[in-house]
């Protein structure tokens, strides 16, 4: 799961989390620009397809790499 | 800081030759009061009507229930800081108030376009026959009902503002009656120094800030001396919350609130009321959810307090702030209840959307949704408002006639005595 407000995934049990954004923005930054918002929201789905192929064995955080 | 608060009783209204209150009657200078509205060009239309208890009527697109009151002296207006009004620190010297009476502001205007619950505009519903002993204090109040139409071309803050100044305007004409009157009753609000071995309480009210759905940090919502965007934890003294401070959907509510009168009452006799704490949630991130919370525990603690109590009467997004405030209390060392309301059973998940270990104090009003368990209530006589309303407030799916048979006893205004604010929800 792709979440903002990820503490909330967490606690209740969503296996694989991604940090995302903020609510507004989820999976990218518009204020950084296209292009920049662009790179952001190819590391968020990036470190949501790393996390799928990750074995877990509690609720974990993945963080997206920094563009 | 303290406050003097003269209570003028209000057992009867009518329209009048002039606007004045004696000996428990109120009567109001109808026409005079429309022609002052009619003066702000972005009102197409106003009128007053009255909605008295027991009385077989329905009042509609409810945006505010307003307690009359005035301040005498000690500065400042009551309701600061909102339509151009002063912003000078109220709580102090005297206000005069009229008890039993309330301004409902009803119209149609949205209070921001987007999404959220904004674009409901029939969110409450006030049945004055009452629901016998459940019955919300509004069904007990001589409503001064003031119906407005706001100009759709306006910008849609500048609707609220007419609509808001309309209702305050009545509001002050009502109160202003007794400004110059001796008040039957006078209570005395002060937080004195009490015996150090009281155990210090802090109460700590969490306010929902409408900046994202409005999409604007001047958004209509819960007002605290006119700023409703997100900000850090506000240390309020509760005199200013009595002087109408914080106000918004059922200003009443918060002015007339009951937590507050009892911690005042108990202050000096079994604990030491250290003050108010108003935060701010639906922050859009997590790092600002923890640091608000965090901060709110600290501000209890640099205020002395020993103990909290945290209403967050709101649900969702806004409720994680509510609730982290709550454990981060408990983690700075701070006895903490945590008034709340639950989630709906049938959904399946836990009482409350996130329980955190350390917050195991908890007193829940309900859960407040009254189609749950449906007594349906008979038809009206009369609505003042407009009769196609939208029974499922959550949803908004479902339009029927105010006038008409309801499936439930319909309120929105969720009151109880242990709630800061309005929710959503009927209780």
């Amino acid at each position: 799961m792709i979440s903002a407000i990820f503490s909330l995934a967490l606690t209740t049990g969503a296996p694989r989390v991604v940090r995302g954004s903020r609510i507004e923005h989820v999976c990218g930054n518009p204020s950084l620009g296209p292009e920049k918002d662009r790179a952001y929201s190819k590391e968020i789905v990036r470190a949501a397809l790393t996390a799928l192929t990750t074995e877990v064995t509690e609720p974990t955080l993945f963080e997206p790499a920094i563009p | 800081m303290k406050l003097e608060l003269g209570n003028f009783p209000v057992t009867e209204v009518a329209f009048g030759r002039e606007t004045r209150w004696a000996e428990s009657r109120l009567e109001i200078d109808r026409a005079e009061l429309v022609g002052r509205i009619l003066e702000d060009p972005r009102i197409l239309s106003a009128e007053l009507h009255l909605a008295r208890p027991r009385e077989s009527v329905r009042i509609t697109l409810i945006r505010d229930v307003i307690q009359p009151m005035v301040k005498v002296s000690g500065g400042g207006a009551v309701y600061p800081g909102i339509c151009g009004r002063p912003v000078e620190t109220v709580g102090r010297g005297r206000t005069h108030r009229l008890d039993g009476a309330a301004v409902v502001e009803v119209s149609d205007t949205p209070l921001y376009m987007g999404p959220g619950m904004g674009n409901y505009t029939d969110r409450a519903v006030i049945d004055m026959r009452g629901n016998g002993d459940r019955s919300p204090p509004f069904s007990k109040l001589n409503n001064v009902c003031v119906v407005l139409e706001t100009d759709p071309t306006r910008d849609v803050l500048d609707r609220n503002d007419a609509a808001h100044s309309a209702a305050l305007l009545v509001s002050d004409a009502l109160a202003e009656t007794v400004r110059n009157l001796e008040p039957p009753e006078l209570e005395t609000f002060e937080l004195h120094p009490t015996d150090t071995a009281l155990p210090k309480v802090a109460y700590v009210l969490c306010q929902h800030s409408p900046e994202h759905h409005a999409g604007s940090v001047r958004g209509w919502g819960d007002h605290l001396y006119g700023i409703t965007r997100l900000h850090p934890p506000w240390v309020i003294h509760p005199n200013e919350l009595i002087d109408g401070a914080l106000s918004f959907d059922n200003s009443w509510g918060f002015a007339n609130n009951h937590m507050l009168r009892e911690l005042y009452q108990r202050h000096g006799e079994d604990l030491n009321f250290v003050g108010c704490i108003v935060v701010r949630t639906r922050w859009s991130s997590q790092l600002e959810k923890n640091v608000a919370a965090r901060q709110s525990a600290k501000t209890a603690k640099m205020l002395g307090a020993e103990g909290a109590i945290v209403v967050g009467m709101v649900g969702g997004n806004d409720f994680m702030e509510a609730v982290r405030t709550a454990q981060a209390c408990e983690l700075e060392g701070l006895d903490t209840v945590f008034v709340v309301m639950e989630d709906e059973p049938s959904e399946g998940g836990p009482p409350i959307l996130e329980p955190l270990p350390e917050v195991k104090a908890i007193v829940s009003v309900g859960v407040g949704r009254a189609e749950l368990s449906p007594e349906p209530t008979s038809p009206v006589s009369r609505v003042i408002g407009r009769r196609n309303i939208t029974l499922n407030m959550s949803t908004g799916v479902g339009k029927v006639d105010a006038q008409g048979q309801l499936p439930f006893y319909r309120s929105g205004l969720g009151w109880s005595s242990l709630d800061s604010r309005t929710s959503c929800f009927e209780v």
